[in-house]
């Protein structure tokens, strides 16, 4: 039965074009992920979509604070230039290990091309949708030669072809939209923010709560 | 050579002009350059009074690279061809260059002077540093160091300048353009250098230029502009240098900028090379010599550049910054070519000029990024042709600083190069200390819209309940503040004085703020 069900999983990877080899996975630092999956597939290829400040990012910046505290390179492509790394290290992210990476629009998906292919990464993030027109197969044969995972992070469903994962992200809630084997739909709780960090509950160092330091030169406290 | 050997120290004091003995060791590191500029000659055994020049071959011409001052006092001038300066002194001494035995002969320099500082390397062809602060108590002091050196290097055969001061580059154009040696006391380097020329900084050639453009002409005026506009205007190399003008203390040791070997390699090249690869061919031989150049410094370079001399039209610079510095010939003979081969050429190449226009000390790592040995090579070669089609500024990794503007806590650095101080942070210790850590410690978003989004925002009580969108007004479900936050209220500008709240929308968790009662979108959680 086991065997049967392999033999028919690697034809179904064949038919969608994916790579029959060993896939690994990282630990995603999101318990109910990495029992549901063992993990992000890598390599392979994940997509993120949610409204912006639902909480997709922070839950690829657990990611990411994961991949870097593991040793290895996270590469950001952030075109926008929004990403703020002052909040990605209070959530773990190890800054001299984060290439962030800020191409024109044209170069988005031969950026994020290169990057996974060069084997530097263990994590390459695609903070933007490209025009996905002929590019899903080169990503796919570059997160292989690289041996990474390609996240792209948007906050409109690319429904890549043969995708390994896609998670939405909304009001700190993902959903498993689709994986490689198994059941979707399963609802998974974000990791609470650090100490202090969660913009609405606050904590025990909330602003709120604090009085200024100092001489005033620049000050925060409460009213 | 205007320097006499042995003459005794001229101690500068900015006030006295003339000062005494000082105790060791004060404060930060102490930086101490000999500057030898006739080491070409004085390593054939030439004295300065020796009608001689040292000649190589620049610009399709033998001509002249290194000069006695007896010589040079006849009018003879580096850059004149060999034949004009045989007319112009009879009985002239030529000596053919010799750039391998130089670097051997600079290497034992090195060595024979470590006894005078903790570090010593050379500095570009003609000049080396001494980091002296844990020797100098040895020694009796600053002055007696100085003297002490000047001495060896006349036993040494060699005529040199000396300088000390608190920052390498300072001690260096002192070296070069003051008329005696001189010892800066510690935190005085802004006096000491404010009447040399600009140049003595060794600006870039456009910095100079910009320079310039404004009428500045000393260190003095440079240092005279003010460190935000310098910033903005000139980027880092000019804050660098503005640093250094206003005597700032050095930089560590490994992070000691060093101008790579002067000379550049004129390779051969027999015959009109119109191919990729039969330029690679004659720039192959180049890049070993250069290896072995820099390996005799102890070296590895960090930028290469090669200049392609067409049969027709202006000649064409190829610019290359490895991620990892370097010296293989094979690494950097395939990233020129990955390079050259999207460089359009419109005519034949008639002549190569190499030169590793940056250069590093090896063994020093860069940035924790880079330091997956085993994949060196790849990530050369991935920066290299990401900076080639995205261009270098698109490549960075984040620094944090201490600042109260949330948008002003990061700053993004050049891959290789250390996080730059901020303009105004790194003089005023209180801001320095107070704002440390500070946004790291609250929430704060994700992402940061810059500039901030102007909003239609309703308000109850102060308190965000609405906020305009396209087809109406979304609702505040939840919302929490404010933070106050003010600062840089002593710039001209007047600073800024803001009051966020975090606001939970349908659309998500933003982060808004209120200034002079306009609403706006700073970031999304």
């Amino acid at each position: 039965m086991d065997d049967t069900l392999a033999r028919l999983r690697q034809q179904i990877r064949e038919i969608e074009g994916g790579p029959v080899q060993q896939v690994r996975a990282a630990p995603s630092g999101l318990p109910g992920l990495d029992g549901l999956t063992g993990g992000l597939p890598c390599p392979g290829l994940v997509e993120v979509d949610g409204p912006v400040g639902g909480g997709r990012t922070r839950l690829v910046l657990g990611w990411a604070a994961q991949a870097t505290q593991r040793g290895a390179r996270v590469a950001w492509v952030d075109p926008a230039g929004s990403l703020y790394p002052p909040t990605a290290a209070a959530l773990g992210v190890a800054l001299e290990r984060l290439l962030l990476v800020r191409p024109v629009e044209e170069r988005l998906a031969w950026t994020a091309d290169q990057l996974a292919r060069s084997g530097c990464f263990g994590l390459v993030v695609l903070a933007a949708l490209p025009d996905l027109r002929g590019v899903v197969a080169r990503w796919r044969e570059a997160v292989r030669q690289g041996r990474t995972t390609l996240v792209v992070l948007s906050d409109r469903p690319a429904r890549l072809a043969s995708v390994d994962l896609r998670l939405q992200v909304r009001e700190g809630v993902a959903v498993v939209q689709r994986r490689r084997a198994g059941p979707v739909g399963r609802a998974l709780a974000l990791p609470p923010w650090p100490e202090g960090l969660d913009p609405l509950e606050g904590g025990g160092r909330s602003p709120w709560a604090v009085r200024a330091p100092g001489s005033g030169r620049g000050r925060s406290g409460a009213v | 050579m205007s320097a006499a050997p042995g003459l005794p120290l001229a101690l500068r004091d900015p006030a006295q002009g003339v000062h005494g003995l000082l105790p060791a060791g004060q404060g930060g590191p102490r930086y101490l350059v000999a500057w030898l500029p006739a080491w070409s000659l004085e390593r054939c055994g030439w004295t300065a009074a020796t009608p001689a020049v040292v000649v190589a071959e620049r610009r399709n011409a033998t001509r002249v690279v290194a000069l006695t001052p007896a010589v040079a006092a006849e009018g003879l001038a580096p850059g004149m061809t060999v034949a004009e300066a045989r007319a112009r002194v009879h009985g002239l001494v030529v000596e053919r260059l010799d750039e391998g035995g130089e670097a051997e002969d600079r290497e034992a320099l090195v060595a024979s002077l470590t006894r005078f500082g903790e570090r010593v390397a050379a500095w570009g062809p003609e000049a080396v540093v001494i980091e002296t602060s844990a020797v100098t108590g040895w020694f009796g002091g600053e002055e007696a160091l100085m003297a002490r050196l000047q001495e060896r290097l006349v036993e040494l055969g060699h005529e040199a300048r000396l300088a000390l001061a608190d920052h390498p580059r300072a001690a260096h154009a002192l070296a070069v353009h003051a008329s005696a040696p001189t010892l800066v006391p510690p935190g005085e380097g802004a006096a000491a250098l404010a009447g040399l020329p600009f140049a003595a900084l060794q600006p870039s050639e456009e910095l100079a230029a910009s320079v310039r453009a404004l009428g500045l002409r000393t260190v003095g005026d440079w240092a005279g502009l003010d460190a935000a506009s310098v910033a903005g205007r000139f980027g880092e190399e000019g804050l660098t240098l503005h640093r250094v003008a206003r005597g700032g203390l050095g930089p560590p040791w490994a992070s000691l900028p060093r101008p790579g070997p002067r000379e550049r390699l004129r390779l051969p090249v027999d015959d009109e090379l119109v191919q990729v690869d039969e330029v690679l061919a004659s720039v192959e031989p180049g890049l070993r010599r250069l290896r072995d150049q820099l390996a005799g410094r102890d070296l590895v370079a960090a930028a290469l550049e090669l200049r392609l001399e067409l049969s027709w039209g202006p000649s064409v610079r190829v610019r290359l910054r490895v991620a990892r510095p370097t010296r293989d010939p094979e690494v950097l003979l395939r990233l020129l070519g990955d390079r050259l081969s999207r460089t359009p050429l419109e005519a034949p190449v008639t002549g190569l000029l190499l030169h590793a226009s940056e250069v590093a000390p090896d063994g020093q790592g860069q940035q924790d990024l880079l330091d997956r040995r085993e994949q060196a090579g790849a990530w050369s070669e991935l920066v290299a042709r990401l900076g080639d089609v995205l261009g270098e500024q698109a490549l960075a990794i984040a620094a944090l600083r201490e600042a109260w503007a949330p948008e002003a806590a990061w700053v993004p650095c050049r891959l290789g190069e250390a996080a730059p101080v901020p303009p105004g942070v790194a003089d005023d210790p209180v801001e320095r200390q107070e704002g440390a850590a500070w946004h790291a410690e609250r929430p704060r978003p994700t992402l940061l819209r810059s500039p901030p989004l102007p909003l239609r925002v309703r308000a109850r009580g102060g308190r965000p309940v609405a906020v305009g969108v396209r087809d109406g007004w979304s609702p505040v479900r939840r919302a929490r503040g404010p933070e106050h936050l003010e600062g840089a209220w002593w710039t001209p500008t007047g600073g800024f004085a803001r009051a966020y709240w975090v606001a939970e929308l349908p659309e998500g968790l933003a982060w808004l703020f209120q200034e002079r009662s306009q609403w706006f979108l700073h970031g999304w959680f």
